[in-house]
């Protein structure tokens, strides 16, 4: 019963979402309070409608209504309840529907929230939003409705497929969706900004926050989503280029280059157009990345199957992009800059540079991902390429990057001198010199890691330079100790030093990344006492144990891992055959360090007549770094976003 | 114009022109030919590394008991041509008869693909598949299964 209510209360939705647009509509164009009044009614009455449905859905989850055709498809009764509450969002139109949550959830905050200085943005901040919303909503209501009924009564659900029965995998889609959707609320308020031409510094501080948080979200999303590939396909690694991955880094870059070059505009008065543009292309990214991904338009390993709505998403980002050039193009005299750059030497600069990397970047990710398509219009025939060259190309632009993570913070405005370079970067350079010449006596001779690491030492030097210079002077000024000047220094610009962390967190991410470069690999059939060699570890297969859960048959073989004579580990792989899926999956077993990862698959199930058992071992350097440096992001970030107590953020 | 209003926009263009170079050299040095049987081009295939798309032949996967290697046929989707396969490695996790498959490599002079990469759909994939449900495929009738074939939005 509830069910059919949420079913009709879904395709009402589009109706209220449609008249709050209308009255946005009228708000704005006859400067109406009591039109604005109605349409903030109708958009969180939506908001609240939304919840509502959602709220049906998982209801219907957890009581195993296995009438909803969705409920049937991703649950069953024997789904532990945690992954009843996953089952929300594990399949198609539930995530459109969640989708839809977030989006009403953002927008619905982000009216509530308006600050009062902004009034004469906020119809068209409200137009934009309810316009997204009522895309989504009739999509959710017409196309993937999640709260559709079977004609056929079934007893129990098909069941989430056990790959996905991962915490990772709980956490990563709903992360991920708030960067995706998230996006939206910077895009309105750009948009509201050009249509009232008010292009001046107030909006972007306001806007500041909404940015922030998306890309977080993102970023945090894209590492839950590696973690999760890591320790569940069994393959050994995190990150593959795969289109699927594409989709949520180009808008994380666009928005990361928006976050960059906002700083100008805030502090000089440049880049105006630039900057709407991004976040007009970050959320724009975000959308053609659904496209991609439901589409069906390039073979990825997890595109969701080619299904009905890919055309309708290709034309609401063609929509995006179009209200996004004309309007720039409508208000292009308002966007004049105020000044211009004076010096090759200094910040503007520097993160003019920082730009073009991330939109270079953005655009060879894109071309790449792409690529099929393209190369079958201009030749016929469809090519593609492989990681390899992602790696080869934005791994070198990457290098110019870390350059710039260094750099760009302590380089000064407008013309910086030689002495004061000298005076900041000649120790770091020193520095990096020193770890690349000892890493190449060390035997390693392979371009891009090398330079990586050196790379990162240097951004890491004059990040750490610049916590330790000013650190002095405020103990110094306020005669306490050092450690206490430390926190005074931070807490007096939570902003300039969350995104200090941020750069630190990114020199260690590359550290771990690099790491993989020299991944080892040691496959083997090996019989029960026999062993193999990885990296220094002598891993030996001591026995099989297989074992029956009542809906997988295991089969777990006992590896002991040897380093010089001693045992350190037990690593116990596991290959499962699942009784309801006819896929198998294979449970790895890592043992993670400080210096990397020895990770162990079993490949096939044991022969059962000889006892031999198919193992591959790998050894993964430093990926725990990568992971490390994610929390480090985090807390960079929420530094970032913490309120400043006395004093309003200086701008860096 | 003073050399010093060029000087930024020379910079930057010189910017350009080096990451236009990396990615023509990039995607040069690195694409591959992909293809379905349909499109197959053996005499390409025996030239260098192509990606070949398919699905994987019911009951064709031969596991070699001494080594990590992995024969299969990948057949076009209605089963008119196919193609031997040897993959040595461990598979994928998804890879399983009927699958839907990549495979990257070479062909060798006996017909077979030496394949050095293979990748299967991920599970998300696995809306719109019709999966038979195992040991309790009696307790779903075959109308039950429309979930399966359900238009999006019908």
């Amino acid at each position: 019963m509830l069910v059919d209510v949420g079913f009709y209360l879904l395709k009402g939705l589009v109706l209220l979402i449609g008249w709050a647009a209308a009255c946005f509509l009228l708000a704005g164009v006859q400067n109406s309070d009591r039109w604005l009044a109605a349409g903030r009614r109708a958009l969180l009455l939506s908001f609240a409608g939304t919840v509502a449905c959602a709220a049906i859905l998982v209801r219907a989850i957890f009581e195993g209504d296995y009438s909803v055709a969705y409920v049937a498809e991703v649950s069953e009764k024997a789904l532990p309840s945690i992954f009843k509450f996953t089952a929300f969002w594990a399949g198609m139109d539930g995530s459109m529907l969640m989708w839809l949550l977030f989006l009403s959830g953002y927008s619905a905050l982000a009216i509530a929230t308006r600050p009062q200085s902004q009034r004469a943005l906020v119809p068209w901040i409200g137009l934009t939003l309810a316009l997204s919303m009522l895309f989504f909503a009739g999509m959710v209501a017409f196309m993937t409705n999640p709260l559709e009924r079977l004609e056929v009564l079934q007893a129990d659900g098909r069941g989430m497929n056990p790959s996905l029965q991962n915490y990772w995998m709980a956490i990563h889609p709903p992360t991920l969706y708030m960067g995706y959707v998230g996006l939206v609320v910077p895009f309105a308020f750009a948009v509201g900004a050009l249509v009232t031409r008010r292009m001046d510094g107030d909006w972007i501080r306001t806007v500041r926050p909404w940015v922030i948080w998306p890309w977080l979200c993102l970023g945090v999303g894209m590492v839950f989503g590696g973690h999760w590939a890591y320790v569940e396909l069994g393959w050994g690694g995190y990150w593959a280029w795969d289109p699927v991955e594409n989709a949520s880094f180009m808008p994380w870059l666009a928005a990361t280059a928006y976050l960059h070059s906002v700083m100008v505009q805030e502090r000089r008065g440049m880049f105006k157009a630039w900057n709407a543009s991004l976040l007009m292309l970050a959320f724009a990214l975000s959308i053609f990345g659904t496209f991609i991904t439901r589409s069906g338009i390039v073979e990825s390993v997890h595109s969701f199957a080619r299904s009905g709505i890919g055309p309708w998403f290709l034309g609401f980002v063609i929509a995006i992009v179009a209200t996004g050039a004309g309007l720039l193009f409508w208000r292009w005299p308002d966007l004049k800059t105020e000044h211009r750059i004076d010096a090759l030497l200094s910040r503007e600069f520097g993160f003019m540079l920082n730009n073009l990397v991330f939109l270079s970047i953005c655009g060879v990710t894109l071309f790449l991902t792409m690529y099929p398509t393209i190369s079958e219009w201009a030749t016929g025939k469809r090519f593609t390429v492989g990681a390899s060259a992602y790696t080869e190309i934005n791994g070198t632009m990457a290098m110019l990057l870390l350059v710039l993570t260094g750099m760009g913070p302590v380089v000064s405005w407008r013309k910086a001198s030689a002495r004061s370079l000298r005076k900041s970067f000649l120790g770091p350079l020193i520095l990096a010199g020193c770890v690349g010449l000892a890493l190449f006596l060390a035997g390693i001779r392979q371009p891009l890691p090398l330079t990586t690491w050196a790379l990162s030492a240097f951004v890491i030097a004059c990040v750490l330079g610049e916590f330790h210079a000013g650190a002095r002077v405020v103990a110094a000024h306020r005669a306490v100790s050092y450690l206490r000047g430390l926190s005074g220094l931070v807490g007096r610009n939570h902003r300039r030093y969350g995104g200090y962390v941020v750069h630190l967190a990114v020199a260690m991410f590359f550290i771990g990344v690099a790491g993989m470069a020299f991944r080892q690999d040691a496959e083997a059939v090996l019989a029960p006492g026999e062993s193999v060699d990885v990296h220094g570890h002598h891993v030996t297969y001591v026995a099989s144990s297989p074992y029956q859960t009542g809906r997988s048959d295991v089969e777990r073989v006992d590896l002991r891992v040897e380093r010089g004579g001693q045992e350190v580990a037990l690593l116990r792989p596991e290959f499962k055959i699942h009784h309801k899926f006819p896929e198998p999956e294979k449970d790895v077993a890592v043992r993670q360090t400080a210096a990397g990862d020895l990770y162990a698959i079993l490949a096939e199930p044991v022969d059962r007549a000889t006892g031999r058992a198919k193992i591959q071992v790998l050894w993964n350097p430093l990926v725990t770094w990568v992971w490390i440096a994610s929390y480090l992001l985090i807390a960079g970030t929420v530094l970032c976003l913490w309120p400043q107590a006395s004093r309003r953020a200086e701008a860096t | 114009m003073s050399v010093k209003r060029l000087k930024v926009p020379l910079a930057l263009a010189m910017a350009l022109a080096a990451i236009a170079w990396l990615v023509v050299r990039g995607v040069a040095q690195n694409d591959v030919y992909m293809a379905t049987l349909d499109q197959w081009d053996a005499a390409r295939a025996h030239r260098e590394t192509v990606r070949l798309m398919g699905f994987v032949k019911e009951g064709s996967i031969r596991q070699d008991p001494d080594r990590l290697v992995t024969s299969f046929t990948i057949r076009n989707e209605k089963s008119t041509k196919e193609i031997q396969v040897t993959y040595s490695g461990v598979t994928p996790g998804l890879f399983r008869d009927g699958t839907s498959v990549v495979a990257a490599g070479r062909l060798r002079d006996d017909g077979v693909l030496g394949a050095t990469e293979l990748m299967t759909k991920c599970p998300s994939k696995y809306e719109g598949q019709d999966t038979p449900h195992g040991d309790k495929g009696s307790a779903a009738p075959p109308e039950a299964r429309a979930t399966d074939d359900r238009p999006v939005g019908g």
